[in-house]
């Protein structure tokens, strides 16, 4: 669960599915009422071991997001090998892109990477260059800064069939 | 060693020049784009990957003033393409910075390569390389992205994680705490901040052009995602309200 999740439900989804790991996170999930909202499915669990469940119950999604935090990136690689039958065929899936942001270049050719490898599962990705703006002050006492792009490039991804 | 640096004498006979006599010359031509000068110094020993008070190499002076066939000379004898200066800058950056399109473009041909080769034997988290890098090493320095682990050092040590190791294990178990709008962990690393909240509405407003879609969040491990909205007030049932200008956008 995170911030996005506040968002998708502005947008009034008819099912919208949260695939959450934390044992404490989901906890506080139920406390907070999550579990009893409409159209709204929690399923606790990596999402390596969900992933079959849902595949098993015949679902498929229009949209699809993915937060790469704390995850290496042929993780990310092993989740979108799910998409051929996990993202519906018009659907977008897009994933937060912060791989290698502590520098730009190294962004850059992580972006290609990515582009190359959904590419090679048969998915087309257009990044949307969208402005960051962060307050120098934000960083003060944090030991790594880890972002250090003004630009982000908000992935689009799409089957090429659809596209 | 110390005769090494001091040694000067005999620096115009270059069957006595030592390693770091032909460092130095080889930082310098590749500081005035001279390939003639690149290839005597690399044929006199010079260690290629050596570094200048400011920690930058060969490739990042010849990344920005060029020539190609030099970027790819250096390339050529053994230079990764990610070595960082003590400004955190690769020789990509320095390309960029002084407008040499074409050898970015190579160098950031050079990096994709080496990246999906190494990634087909080993597990890589994309981050930020700093310090010394072994040939063929990723940018994937584990400890320098967002958390550290049990697993890896402050030094950056390169990934040797294996397949076997559940992905997030350190950050799912690790203690969380706040501090004012930002979310740390144990470590003290920044996990979550305010400044990412335009991008996750963007991300949601891509996902669902319009009303009555079926949509899947996939979190990892969003425990900083999570405290972030706790901290911050509520999108959900009954939670008391904190900030107006987050809860307007899901009103």
């Amino acid at each position: 669960m995170g911030i996005i999740d506040g968002f998708l439900q502005s947008h009034k989804p008819r099912s919208h599915h949260i695939i959450e790991a934390h044992p404490a996170v989901y906890a506080r999930m139920k406390t907070l009422g999550w579990d009893q909202k409409p159209g709204v499915f929690i399923h606790f669990g990596r999402w390596q071991d969900v992933l079959p469940r849902l595949r098993k119950a015949g679902l498929s999604f229009d949209g699809i997001f993915f937060d790469t935090f704390d995850e290496y990136y042929e993780d990310m690689l092993d989740f979108e090998r799910e998409l051929s039958w996990l993202l519906r065929g018009s659907g977008v899936y897009s994933f937060f892109n912060g791989m290698a942001a502590g520098n730009r270049f190294f962004h850059a050719v992580y972006c290609r990477i990515a582009e190359l490898d959904l590419a090679n599962l048969g998915m087309t990705v257009q990044y949307e260059p969208m402005p960051v703006k962060i307050d120098p002050t934000t960083w003060t006492g944090v030991k790594h800064k880890y972002w250090c792009l003004d630009t982000y490039y908000l992935p689009a991804c799409r089957h090429k069939a659809s596209t | 060693m110390a005769s090494m640096e001091s040694s000067n004498a005999s620096i115009s006979d270059d069957d006595t020049m030592d390693v770091t006599e032909a460092s130095v010359q080889l930082l310098q031509s590749c500081a005035e784009g001279n390939e003639a000068g690149v290839e005597s110094a690399l044929q006199m020993g010079a260690d290629v990957v050596c570094r200048d008070e400011e920690g930058r190499t060969p490739l990042h002076f010849a990344a920005g003033v060029g020539p190609l066939p030099i970027v790819k000379r250096l390339i050529e004898a053994g230079h990764p393409w990610n070595v960082v200066d003590d400004n955190y800058l690769c020789p990509g950056d320095y390309a960029l910075q002084h407008g040499q399109q074409e050898i970015a473009e190579y160098l950031l041909e050079e990096g994709v390569r080496a990246e999906m080769l190494l990634g087909l034997v080993q597990k890589r988290k994309p981050g930020t390389a700093h310090g010394d890098v072994p040939t063929g090493a990723s940018v994937n320095q584990n400890a320098d992205v967002k958390m550290d682990t049990a697993t890896t050092d402050s030094a950056g040590a390169v990934s040797t994680e294996t397949k076997e190791q559940p992905a997030g294990g350190a950050y799912l178990q690790s203690a969380v705490r706040f501090a004012g709008d930002r979310i740390m962990d144990a470590s003290n690393d920044a996990v979550m901040m305010e400044w990412e909240t335009p991008l996750m509405q963007a991300h949601a407003e891509l996902l669902c052009p319009t009303e009555k879609l079926d949509v899947l969040n996939v979190g990892m491990a969003s425990l900083h995602c999570t405290l972030f909205c706790f901290l911050w007030g509520s999108w959900s049932l009954g939670f008391p309200q904190i900030s107006t200008s987050f809860d307007s956008v899901i009103a």
